[in-house]
């Protein structure tokens, strides 16, 4: 691999050049840390968003997402009983607040063998209705392998922009999930004649369930 | 009395000058003293084709020559753009950039200059002859009945670079046009210069499909503020043999229907 | 000297089947871009936004460059460096070989596309698999991308049928819904996801901060072959780096809104190195390859601001030429506006720049860049550039010098025209137009000449001048 670091040391030495710079600074973490001072913390510079919980259900089901405002979790259990069909298998997150709640139907702690997956939000976001759940808290087929995924969002936690979001959950150097999804709604295509399909390889539902405070 | 100098661009003065005549009128009539001093090109064949230096001559001339009037006034956006758009950059390491600068804060296209400098009123002026005035009147000429289906093409550079797209609708609004709008005004004509005959194919297509928008909103006529754009559209229509006529936004304010539209035959008799 | 562009621009116009999938995509794009603009108040700001960003983290660029590949391998994973697309191929095949993959699922990169990644990996004896449903097709139909977002934009359903029925053995079925369609590839690639040994991806935007690779996608197959596979493999450019999460905000707002007219996608996902012991899942290596291809040299260039481009396709959706013949024509894996600038000083190639020539300078593409690159200017600096490196025909050269040199001289000028204008208006003899004009093939092969009036502007007012002050005006 000495090629390999020997094209990375005469590539520092060009973009440093080609930025009327000699060459890397002494301290970097120092100088990044200086450079990203300003901006770190900064809010989105847009217009504020007065009603989170209204902007979040209007752009939510602008994505196809179709919402459901609960006080309990086990209310929920009512529209699985409606909706899932004979056979089909519930995988719920093992997530601490999921827990307590009795599933009325068949569970599954395998993705691949679950058709309906349930999640808890982190943190939700109002300017585009989406919700961010991550790796240490929710299985990726989870989130991906189901035909209908069921998101609970606490009302709470719904923010307006993302930057509040990234500043809730404390995102910085050395502070970050390995993986972090922000859904907005069911998996889509338009590859084909540019026509829109919901449902590619992802859900092919978005159910979301407002947890009120 | 301002004084505006008046460059006409080579499309109109090598194809079409009554273009040139009705602006002069127009700018005339407004109140101002309207000059037509020696001139050429404005240097864009040659700033789009690489050749920089050749441009800047060409500009330089039009620069001294014109810059002793209050007002540059020219009927394209695309000469247009390029003066008071391009001139600045192709200058831009140059020492006679402020007096450039100064130039181009002068320099407008037809149509926004009766606009927001002249701030011309038009009402009186109808494009339509009225009942008593039989002698403008051609009867030989569908295009003088009201009924006439009037569409606009929005020439790039005018729209992009000169900020032209209210100001002709404004003023045909208030001679008595009305425009039925066809899709995708904005969409390029096809002609953008060496373009159209490099890519003749490619730019012949475009032009199709301009042509198309404008038989399908029944256009009889379709108005534009760049000639280039109409040369190219009328060259075109009249190879595939539509049933389409082209003219000037000058031309159709300042009511001009006895000359032929672009690329029609000369009447007879 | 044939012009390349041209001879594939003519047999674009006489594709049907592409004719009826250009039709189809055409106002599309347009039309819902434009709704996503008008749902919101601040889109200008947006732009400014992200402009801003893509500007900053190129001027501190080796700063967030360097702190990104710490960040990475503080978390396990690795960096590493690809001067060109042979070193990119050579390493990603290192990397699969290490990890015994027999099995690739990929995610849509265009940087692999720009490799030529996939011939490579199977010249290697190793299968990788397209998840993506419109790089999937394309792999059917042995053909390259024809546009950065919406690959198999040129396929027409009906072709896209086809193709299944017969690399599909699924029998009898009906296949003429898109649902259908979409279905039948679910169920196929699905297994592509759940084998694979390596996934392999691009990424939009890569975070210096926490050392972050950003995936923004609709059909969930990038986040499959990301998270499921025990290696990820992602394929990107050094010049992507930008500094924070907030950054990526900025972003992430304009990329959708110009791409497909979605306020965002339906992921967009942020993945930093391999498992760690609190995931429930995620690759055990993290592998992020930066390629190079002579992007240092723009850096340091007058094409800079090249470098801002966030992928996201308005140019080419907007533009008049790629919206005539399609994106195969450009002959490169970056067609349309932006690639009339980025193939050429990515290629080097001397036909190349004949696309910066392909462009009537409409100027549609520079005012929907959602990061504002004045795309004309940068093609026209590329014509200038193009005069030393293969010179103007020389009826061109001589004709535009020979016209500047008259121009120059407005007495003769004057003179010169008027005789020419009033010789083409005696040449149409009444008829208003010429259909054949010696030397002007290139204007009368597709239309007619609309003949001048006689005489030039210029002569006619000077005469009309001199007419009104012999009449005592």
């Amino acid at each position: 691999m000495d090629s390999q670091s020997d094209f990375r040391t005469r590539l520092f030495a060009k973009i440093a050049q080609a930025n009327g710079k000699q060459s890397l600074p002494e301290n970097l973490t120092a100088s990044f840390q200086q450079l990203i001072n300003g901006t770190k913390g900064q809010q989105s510079g847009l217009a504020p968003i007065a009603d989170c919980l209204a902007a979040f259900k209007e752009n939510a089901r602008l994505a196809a997402c179709e919402l459901f405002e609960v006080i309990s979790l086990s209310e929920i259990n009512t529209l699985l009983s409606e909706r899932m069909p004979a056979g089909a298998n519930l995988m719920v997150s093992p997530q601490p607040a999921l827990q307590p709640c009795e599933w009325s139907v068949a569970t599954t702690d395998n993705a691949r063998e679950a058709q309906w997956g349930l999640a808890l939000a982190e943190i939700a976001i109002a300017e585009t209705g989406s919700v961010c759940l991550h790796s240490e808290a929710v299985a990726t087929g989870l989130l991906y392998l189901v035909e209908t995924l069921i998101v609970v969002v606490q009302q709470s936690q719904i923010v307006a922009r993302q930057e509040e979001a990234w500043q809730q959950m404390h995102i910085g150097t050395g502070q970050r999930p390995r993986a972090l999804h922000m859904i907005t709604g069911p998996s889509r295509t338009a590859d084909v004649e540019q026509m829109l399909q919901l449902g590619a390889h992802g859900p092919r539902e978005v159910l979301i369930f407002i947890l009120a405070n | 009395m301002k004084s505006v100098g008046f460059f006409a661009s080579c499309p109109v003065d090598l194809f079409r000058p009554s273009v040139g005549f009705a602006s002069v009128e127009l700018l005339e009539q407004a109140g101002f003293t309207v000059h037509v001093p020696p001139q050429s090109c404005c240097g864009q064949v040659n700033f789009n084709n690489g050749v920089s230096s050749q441009a800047r001559q060409l500009a330089w001339n039009l620069i001294t020559t014109f810059e002793p009037f209050d007002y540059t006034v020219i009927p394209s956006g695309s000469c247009g753009g390029m003066i008071k758009h391009h001139y600045p950059e192709l200058f831009q390491d140059d020492p006679r950039l402020p007096r450039v600068l100064t130039f181009c804060e002068k320099v407008f296209e037809l149509t926004d200059f009766l606009v927001t400098v002249a701030e011309q009123d038009l009402t009186q002026r109808l494009v339509f002859p009225n009942a008593q005035s039989s002698a403008t009147r051609s009867s030989a000429n569908p295009l003088s009945e009201k009924s006439a289906v009037i569409t606009y093409h929005d020439s790039c550079a005018g729209l992009r670079e000169m900020g032209i797209k209210q100001q002709p609708r404004k003023l045909l609004k208030a001679c008595g046009v009305a425009v039925s709008e066809m899709v995708d005004t904005e969409v390029c004509c096809g002609f953008g210069g060496t373009f159209c005959v490099k890519h003749a194919q490619v730019s012949a297509r475009m032009a199709d499909n301009k042509i198309d928008n404008a038989l399908a909103v029944n256009a009889d006529l379709v108005i534009g503020g760049d000639l280039s754009c109409l040369l190219n559209l009328a060259g075109r229509a009249k190879r595939r043999g539509a049933n389409l006529n082209f003219r000037h936004v000058a031309e159709v304010l300042v009511g001009d229907w006895q000359t032929p539209a672009i690329g029609e035959a000369d009447e007879q008799g | 000297m044939s012009n390349h562009f041209v001879v594939r621009t003519q047999a674009a116009l006489a594709n049907q089947q592409l004719q009826s999938a250009l039709a189809k995509a055409g106002g599309g794009f347009v039309a819902r871009r434009q709704a996503a603009i008008d749902a919101v108040d601040d889109f200008e700001l947006m732009r400014d936004q992200a402009q801003a960003v893509r500007k900053k983290s190129l001027a501190d660029l080796e700063i967030y460059l360097a702190y990104f590949e710490q960040q990475v391998e503080a978390a396990g994973g690795r960096v590493h460096w690809a001067e060109t697309t042979e070193d990119l191929r050579r390493i990603v095949i290192e990397l699969c070989q290490q990890a015994n993959a027999k099995t690739i699922a990929k995610g849509k990169s265009m940087v692999g596309e720009e490799a030529h990644l996939n011939q490579a990996l199977e010249a290697a004896g190793m299968t990788p698999w397209e998840t993506d449903l419109g790089e999937y097709i394309l792999q059917l139909a042995h053909e390259p991308p024809s546009h950065i977002v919406a690959p198999a934009l040129h396929k027409t359903k009906a072709e896209i049928e086809q193709l299944f029925k017969q690399a599909h053995t699924l029998g009898e079925r009906d296949l003429s819904a898109v649902k259908a369609i979409v279905d039948e590839a679910r169920a196929v690639i699905r297994e592509r996801f759940l084998k694979a040994d390596v996934g392999i991806t691009g990424a939009n935007m890569l975070i210096a901060e926490t050392g972050t690779a950003v995936l923004v996608t609709n059909e969930g197959n990038g986040d499959l072959s990301a998270c499921l596979p025990r290696t990820h493999i992602i394929t990107s450019t050094f010049d992507r780096v930008i500094p924070t999460w907030e950054d990526a905000s900025k972003i992430i707002r304009v990329l959708a809104r110009s791409a497909t007219g979605q306020p965002i996608t339906s992921y967009t996902s942020f993945f930093s190195g391999p498992k760690t012991a609190k995931d429930h899942d995620g690759p055990e290596a993290f592998h992020v390859v930066l390629l190079d291809n002579r992007r240092s040299e723009i850096l340091g260039s007058d094409y800079r601001e090249m470098l801002h481009c966030i992928r996201c396709g308005a140019c080419m959706n907007h533009c008049p030429v790629y919206q005539t013949v399609g994106g195969h024509a450009y002959d490169s894996v970056y067609p349309g506006p932006m690639g009339a600038v980025l193939s050429p000083l990515l290629r080097g190639y001397n036909q190349d720049y004949e696309l910066a020539s392909a462009s009537s300078f409409c100027g549609r593409c520079e005012a929907v860049c959602p990061v504002r690159i004045p795309l004309p200017k940068l093609m026209r600096k590329l014509r200038e550039q193009e005069q030393s490196v293969v010179p103007p025909g020389l009826l061109q050269k001589f004709a535009l010098a020979g016209f500047t040199w008259l121009a120059n001289k407005p007495g003769l000028y004057r003179r010169l025209t008027g005789l020419a204008s009033a010789c083409l208006h005696r040449l149409a003899g009444g008829r208003g137009r010429l259909h054949r004009l010696p030397l002007a093939s290139g204007w009368t092969s597709v239309r007619d000449l609309p003949a001048p009036q006689g005489g030039s502007f210029q002569s006619q007012y000077r005469r009309a001048g001199s007419a009104k002050k012999s009449a005592g005006k």
